[in-house]
């Protein structure tokens, strides 16, 4: 079962479409009351401000950081991802929720800001994953590597200064110092959105699921 | 560069469009969706092409239908979205980013926090315009549809519109449907950041090449052609250097 957080901001539809497809119990919750699961699930398309001021209003920042450290697993994807770090400078600058040593940048190359938006490589390897203490609950791919392309959609990117954990660079010129994923033992941050990500984004989720 | 395929999409049905004034059939939103999708087009954009009143009625029953669609591609909508509920109803859809013309061309105070809620709760990134263009005797008019014309606008309008927008869609209307007729000097003529552009309307193998080896635009919409031929999408996809 995986909850996905309801915190009014995110592309929930897609993702309760892809997870029917899968045969993939979840819940929506809007309530931190609701939540039950082994999995939370934090979709988020919008702004890091809005996002957490609704992730506050509802109690999720508290509800979500317990959860973590209590050892239950967390995704976070786009924004979802973003706000793992303590600190984005989006909207003038917003305390997050501090579940990974880092923060949120505007992306620039060469100090100019840019937005990535599009097709870029990914890859990785599910032995990676288990190195950092990263294993699928439900076991829906045998798969050993997962190579091919995932959609990005973003202006904002993480700078990861944690040293545990493993994190994938954005394969794209001038973006190298952004994070394209994190992973780290129940902690699993997706910068692109494998939700819309064709044929290798339903991979990689069957992969790490 | 991308190459994405724009849809119109109206009172349940998709449509051709050719030339801003003549439509054609093309089929149920579903199908029409799911074959782009195995074709695996970069992007696609689902237009509600409003040109005058957009009732409710109308409104509500394309978002029912859209919110049944299941895809793995990214889809971008617009096309009526000019109001602050008809802004909420959009949240939870499977939709990545928003279009906006109207609100864009010459912005009221209403349409300013209209935009600016939508740039709060999808995101900046998520944030595109529409300017559907013609040109006469080398001048450019843009259309609104709260105007029904096509019109010009000002500096100060492009400046708002640039400020405002993640991605420009730029749609010659004239050249809807046609092969190889839009007119590329729209790129040195009009004063936007190349690599914010997207085209679209009179796209074919010709142009694609030409854009893909002179110009750095961020993507490229087919309009009607795309669904006739299968093979047309992965050879389209060698013009623009995709595969």
């Amino acid at each position: 079962m995986i909850d996905i957080v309801d915190a009014n901001s995110g592309n929930i539809d897609s993702w309760t479409k892809l997870l029917d497809d899968l045969l993939i119990n979840y819940k929506v919750v809007s309530k931190t009351s609701e939540m039950s699961a082994k999995t939370i699930l934090l979709p988020g398309v919008g702004s890091a401000g809005f996002l957490m001021e609704n992730l506050r209003i509802k109690g999720f920042d508290k509800k979500i950081k317990n959860f973590y450290r209590s050892g239950g697993r967390v995704i976070g994807v786009c924004l979802g991802y973003q706000v793992f770090t303590g600190f984005s400078e989006e909207d003038g600058g917003i305390k997050c929720l501090g579940l990974i040593k880092g923060k949120t940048k505007k992306l620039k190359i060469l100090n100019s800001p840019v937005s990535n938006n599009g097709w870029s490589n990914f890859s990785i390897k599910k032995d990676k994953l288990r190195e950092v203490g990263c294993f699928s609950d439900f076991h829906l791919s045998k798969k050993t590597t997962i190579d091919g392309r995932v959609y990005f959609n973003h202006e904002y990117g993480v700078e990861v200064a944690s040293k545990l954990g493993f994190s994938c660079k954005i394969q794209k010129k001038g973006l190298e110092n952004y994070s394209a994923a994190y992973f780290y033992k129940n902690l699993y941050g997706i910068q692109f959105h494998p939700e819309k990500s064709q044929f290798t984004g339903l991979e990689f989720i069957k992969c790490i699921l | 560069m991308r190459l994405g395929s724009c849809v119109l999409f109206i009172n349940n049905y998709c449509y051709l469009s050719y030339k801003w004034n003549f439509w054609r059939p093309l089929g149920t939103l579903t199908n029409v969706l799911k074959s782009l999708d195995e074709y695996e087009v970069d992007e696609i954009f689902l237009l509600r092409p409003i040109k005058g009143e957009d009732k409710n009625d109308s409104w509500n029953r394309d978002l029912r239908e859209i919110k049944q669609i299941k895809l793995s591609t990214p889809l971008s909508f617009g096309g009526g979205i000019r109001s602050l509920s008809r802004l909420n109803s959009l949240k939870n859809l499977p939709v990545e980013r928003l279009v906006f013309s109207n609100s864009m061309i010459n912005p009221s105070k209403k349409d300013s926090i209209l935009i600016n809620r939508a740039i709060s709760e999808f995101g900046r990134q998520a944030i595109v315009s529409l300017l559907p263009y013609k040109i006469l005797k080398d001048e450019f008019f843009f259309y609104s549809s709260q105007k029904r014309d096509f019109i010009k606008l000002s500096k100060e309008n492009f400046e708002i519109i640039d400020r405002m927008s993640n991605e420009i869609i730029l749609y010659d209307a004239l050249h809807e449907g046609l092969k190889d007729k839009i007119n590329l000097g729209v790129l040195s003529s009009l004063e936007f950041e190349e690599s914010k552009i997207i085209l679209s309307g009179g796209i074919g193998p010709s142009s694609i090449k030409s854009l893909n080896k002179n110009s750095s635009i961020a993507a490229i919409y087919l309009d009607n052609s795309t669904l006739f031929k299968e093979q047309t999408i992965k050879k389209l996809k060698r013009h623009a250097g995709l595969s």
